[in-house]
């Protein structure tokens, strides 16, 4: 056993049990910020798991705690207690070269601006993630391609995202997200600035990506159509997770969704 | 997925440069107005280093010509001193054996200056190719008559009171060389040669090392504007890519490429300003000197002082890369330190 196995294996937490495998495990994670003297309780104990495979909606007020938690997830910001598990690795004991790399590999953002580069082709924002993560320009180049083909943007690569409609930026961020093979996908209101067919068809995207490549979802949403699709909804409140459902056990008729 | 090895974190994941210059190239091309203004900052800065670098080489190449110019200046200014404006007057002129250069400078000064004509005495000849005013021979009885002042050049000794005086009462005499003769009555007798005085050669030292000075202190101050300049668009870079950095770092980019980005930027910035620059400065001091001097002499001056141009215009490009790096420390530092949760925070 290398050293660096070695100390791989203090890292990792107990095999889960069952059959299914823990992709994300949140223990009792609490996170304060400080501003001043002021201190801010964002999360007060959350503690959750998200299964391989799995699409998980997650609904909460602003205020939350659900973008910290967010945060938590995508490994962009440690708790202040508690453990946060990405893939069987606790980021609390990463250095911020290590989270960086975790980031790369491990988790796919989707923002809710999209956040695509600019000055850069829809080619050259999906293929950046891959140039951090030390591929080679021409093999990034072909899955670049092969990415957004399978997304429909074939005959987009070298457009620059301003010349796209918003349901087509949104496909290329998820091109980005995607093109590391990432263990979990992160999506933040991924419906929130489509109109309802474009909004329609993400939701179908994603169930395409989930069943054809097996990637798991998270996407923080209010959209009722996103949720009513997904395997199961988890409700942040006030920095806990207060409810825990599959779809069919929800009565989407209650006013908290209208 | 289970295998752990596959989760394993390598020490220090690896930085991507080629990906760096791409971007960077990327961003000149489309902010090419920010970037041409940071350039032109740059340039200027290193031109005027430059400019004043080569004027100091060519100052060296051409000292023996500015020494001839000040003598034949001062012997002008001494005569000028005893006889008042020279325009339209006429002079008389003893001369044997050799002139030196300054004295030949002389002459051309008096011709430039617009004396009328030179009397001639008896003995005298002017060597080929003098610039001098009209001349005129004359007899030794009246050689000096109505003249304004009498020239003594060359090692001739100084001509009799008698002779200079002829039928005037009074007389000026200048000599060029060294006065070996007792001055006669009715004849004032000017050294033209008279040294620079104790108090002036002070004056003159005091006058240059503070022109060094200044000089010194105005390259510092413009290198200083030029790091600021940089420092100041390198940081209004920062603020204008905020968001791009903050979505990079979400990706999985290093702090440290993120530096890489402002340094590299930096860098280019550097080198081609300091290319731009120090060629520019280089070839305005060349125009300075080329008016007053003209070109056969700055040619000798550049291919005398052609090893030190070289040495300056590589130390003038390094200067432009340093001085911008040194700039681009603080907006790197400040881009690098950025949190990537931050950029989330705007938007979940």
């Amino acid at each position: 056993m290398t050293a660096d196995q070695a100390l791989f294996r203090e890292l990792v937490e107990p095999t889960a049990d069952g059959a299914r495998e823990r992709v994300i495990h949140a223990v009792d994670v609490h996170k304060v910020y400080r501003t001043g003297n002021q201190e801010t309780h964002a999360l007060r104990g959350a503690t959750l798991e998200i299964f391989r495979g799995e699409y998980l909606s997650i609904m909460g007020p602003s205020g939350s705690g659900k973008s910290t938690l967010f945060n938590m997830i995508g490994a962009l910001s440690k708790p202040s207690s508690g453990k946060v598990y990405i893939d069987q690795v606790d980021i609390a004991e990463l250095d911020p070269n290590e989270l960086a790399w975790l980031r790369c590999r491990k988790v796919g953002y989707v923002f809710q601006t999209y956040d695509l580069i600019q000055v850069m082709t829809c080619l050259e924002n999906v293929t950046l993630p891959m140039a951090f993560a030390g591929i080679e320009p021409e093999p990034a180049r072909e899955k670049g391609i092969e990415i957004l083909t399978l997304l429909g943007l074939g005959e987009r690569l070298l457009h620059k995202p301003a010349e796209l409609s918003g349901g087509q930026q949104q496909r290329v961020a998820i091109a980005r997200a995607l093109a590391n093979s990432p263990e979990v996908l992160l999506a933040d209101e991924p419906t929130a600035n489509l109109d309802q067919r474009t909004g329609q068809e993400m939701i179908d995207l994603f169930h395409e990506l989930k069943r054809r490549l097996g990637v798991t979802i998270v996407a923080a949403t209010h959209d009722l159509k996103m949720l009513m699709r997904s395997d199961r909804i988890l409700w942040i409140e006030d920095g806990r997770i207060v409810r825990d459902a599959r779809p069919s056990d929800v009565d989407f008729s209650a006013a908290e969704f209208h | 997925m289970t295998d752990p090895t596959q989760s394993a974190i390598p020490a220090q994941p690896k930085l991507p440069l080629g990906v760096a210059v791409a971007i960077v190239r990327q961003g000149i091309r489309i902010r090419l107005g920010r970037s041409l203004v940071t350039l032109l900052g740059v340039t200027l800065g290193i031109a005027f280093l430059m400019t004043t670098l080569t004027a100091q080489v060519l100052r060296r190449g051409v000292a023996d010509e500015e020494a001839l110019r000040e003598t034949a200046n001062r012997r002008y200014a001494v005569l000028l001193s005893e006889t008042g404006p020279l325009l339209g007057k006429s002079l008389s002129l003893a001369a044997s054996g050799t002139l030196d250069d300054g004295e030949r400078r002389l002459l051309a000064r008096l011709a430039a200056e617009g004396v009328r004509e030179l009397r001639l005495r008896p003995g005298t000849t002017l060597p080929e190719g003098v610039a001098a005013p009209k001349t005129v021979r004359k007899t030794l009885d009246d050689w000096t008559r109505g003249s304004t002042a009498v020239l003594v050049l060359g090692d001739a000794p100084m001509p009799a009171a008698a002779e200079v005086l002829g039928g005037a009462s009074r007389q000026v005499v200048a000599l060029s060389r060294a006065v070996t003769t007792a001055p006669a009555d009715g004849l004032t007798v000017v050294g033209l040669n008279r040294p620079p005085s104790a108090e002036e050669r002070a004056t003159a030292r005091r006058e240059a090392e503070r022109e060094r000075f200044r000089t010194a202190w105005i390259v510092a101050v413009s290198l200083l504007v030029t790091v600021i300049g940089i420092a100041n668009s390198m940081l209004m870079s920062v603020t204008e890519r905020f968001r791009d950095i903050g979505t990079m770092r979400c990706l999985g980019a290093l702090s440290g490429f993120v530096r890489t980005l402002f340094l590299v930027e930096a860098a280019f910035m550097g080198v081609t300003g300091g290319v731009l620059g120090a060629i520019g400065g280089m070839l305005f001091a060349l125009g300075t000197y080329l008016l007053p001097y003209g070109g056969t002499l700055l040619a000798t001056a550049v291919a005398d002082g052609a090893g030190a141009l070289v040495l300056m215009l590589f130390g003038s490009v390094v200067a432009g890369v340093v001085l911008s790096l040194l700039a681009a420390l603080y907006p790197a530092a400040a881009a690098a330190r950025m949190v990537p949760a931050d950029a989330l925070r705007s938007t979940v």
